[in-house]
């Protein structure tokens, strides 16, 4: 660098370093030189000189309350109170911090409420709040078709009950002539429908003759002998309905309902013994029998038991047969005749679902 | 973590993780976002996260998750501007729980943490640090000035009343 580098514009800059001292000794002389030059600018550095700022003596007054040791002494102060009230409630004092604290508040007892006050600012979670969404943070768990099998069970039951008290209302609603008589199709003679009762219609001296039976309805009809029926088929019976209105509520004689048709009959041990017990059936046992029939079909004769699977499937193809809608249930078995698993299939959706084995 | 652990974790934090968050943001959609998330969060790193951690992984993930939301909460930024000082005392409490739970509000945002993570969850002052990321003299520092504004808060309604 040489003076003739520095000029009054660009002055300031060398100025600020010489004031500094951070000016070479090569151009401290050569900036001297150029103040020499300009007596102007000499005196300006030099007023500028006087205003340099040193540091002033004085001191923060309050520097020791800014010290903070969370170490406790061993001492309890007016100053260290707070801090022992703190930990005390924090139950983080030594024994000898305690005894101190202890003997603090004995020579000062305005203080052990403050003690009070700060044991008491500790909180407690209010228990009853819960996170509602839990079972969202669950994971893994097994959310497949078996997992709700019971669900589907239980529904298809309904459905299939359903679709039973459908089936089974036809045989006793009856089919309607055109001639304004029903006909009321019973196996035989001698085996009656299990929903009939016997009615003693003797103050009736027209009707006497004929037995008459209640069905479920609450619907009289009167049995017409083979004689004044024009019906050719045995195992039917023409029956006319002479009265459609609902029966008085009167005590009714209950009669056993395998010798419901004998009870204008004389009930002797032989009658009885000529019928067959397998020929009559209670109505539990009627029940179960066409519940098996149209539940498991192919084992109508069995006792191989009936399954919730099996009720589903029974259930979804009554209902697809009651709705039209092509959905059934099967099952698929391994060679060995065990069961597998399980395809459902709908328009909808389709699903196949894998069988647990239970050893 | 097993997924057994895993789920084990749900049904013994998950209420005291979202009491926790929940007292902080004072928000319950907000609360069970974060503990939703916290848990999602656990889920992806259970092959890295000890069963034994599991707690302080979602209460640290959970502070922080909350932290953020606070802070880009200008409402929350409102409160934290507030000065610790005492406020009028217009409000009728039944009792002391309810006073502190009103007073604790009043606090900024680190020292309520601080004082619900202690008093909440029994953590030491180690364990909080480690959650928070602070230092432990700091949660010191924190839950000494908690305890002070609360001790005077709840001092004064007791002259009051």
């Amino acid at each position: 660098m040489s003076s003739d580098m520095i000029t009054r514009e660009n002055f300031e800059i060398f100025a600020a370093d010489f004031l500094d001292g951070k000016l070479s000794p090569e151009d401290t002389i050569l900036f001297l030189a150029f103040l020499h030059e300009n007596p102007d600018l000499k005196d300006l550095l030099s007023d500028m000189e006087e205003f340099s700022l040193s540091p002033e003596p004085e001191v923060f007054p309050a520097k020791n309350t800014l010290h903070k040791d969370f170490t406790l002494k061993t001492k309890v102060t007016a100053d260290n109170f707070d801090e022992f009230a703190v930990a005390s409630s924090e139950h983080i004092l030594t024994r000898r911090q305690e005894e101190n604290l202890e003997l603090y508040l004995s020579q000062h007892p305005e203080k052990q409420q403050d003690l009070d006050l700060f044991r008491k600012v500790h909180l407690s979670p209010d228990l009853s709040v819960r996170f509602p969404s839990r079972k969202a943070l669950y994971h893994g768990r097994k959310r497949n078709l078996l997992y709700y099998r019971n669900a589907f069970a239980a529904a298809a039951s309904i459905l299939l009950l359903a679709g039973l008290y459908i089936l089974l209302e036809k045989p006793f609603s009856g089919t309607h002539s055109s001639a304004g008589t029903a006909v009321l199709e019973i196996p035989s003679a001698e085996k009656p429908s299990e929903e009939t009762r016997s009615v003693d219609r003797s103050p009736n001296p027209e009707k006497q003759e004929y037995p008459a039976t209640v069905t479920r309805t609450g619907i009289t009809r009167e049995k017409i002998p083979a004689s004044v029926t024009t019906g050719t088929d045995q195992h039917s019976e023409e029956v006319a309905l002479k009265e459609i209105r609902p029966l008085p509520l009167q005590p009714v004689p209950y009669t056993y309902p395998s010798l419901g048709m004998l009870a204008t009959q004389t009930v002797t041990s032989d009658n009885l013994q000529q019928k067959p017990r397998e020929e009559y059936r209670s109505l539990p046992e009627l029940a179960s029998m066409e519940i098996r029939k149209r539940i498991k079909p192919a084992s109508a004769n069995d006792n191989t038991p009936i399954t919730l699977l099996d009720i589903a499937e029974a259930g979804i193809n009554s209902l697809s047969r009651l709705t039209g809608a092509k959905i059934r249930l099967d099952k698929k078995y391994d060679p060995q005749g065990n069961l597998i698993a399980v395809d459902f299939e709908s328009p909808l959706f389709a699903l196949s679902a894998p069988v647990k084995k239970n050893n | 973590m097993t997924t057994d652990e895993y789920n084990l974790c749900v049904d013994q934090y998950a209420d005291s993780l979202y009491r926790f968050v929940l007292k902080n943001i004072r928000d319950t959609e907000r609360a069970k976002d974060i503990v939703q998330d916290t848990f999602e969060k656990l889920w992806t790193k259970a092959e890295t996260v000890d069963y034994n951690k599991a707690k302080s992984y979602l209460f640290t993930t959970a502070y922080h998750t909350m932290i953020d939301i606070l802070r880009k909460d200008s409402r929350q930024e409102f409160m934290d501007e507030m000065p610790n000082t005492m406020d009028t005392h217009d409000t009728h409490y039944s009792d002391l729980n309810e006073i502190l739970h009103e007073a604790i509000n009043r606090l900024p945002e680190v020292q309520k943490a601080v004082i619900l993570l202690r008093d909440y969850e029994g953590y030491s002052y180690e364990e909080i640090a480690g959650i928070t990321g602070l230092s432990e003299a700091q949660v010191k520092v924190y839950i000494f000035r908690g305890r002070v504004f609360l001790k005077n808060y709840i001092g004064s309604l007791e002259n009051v009343i």
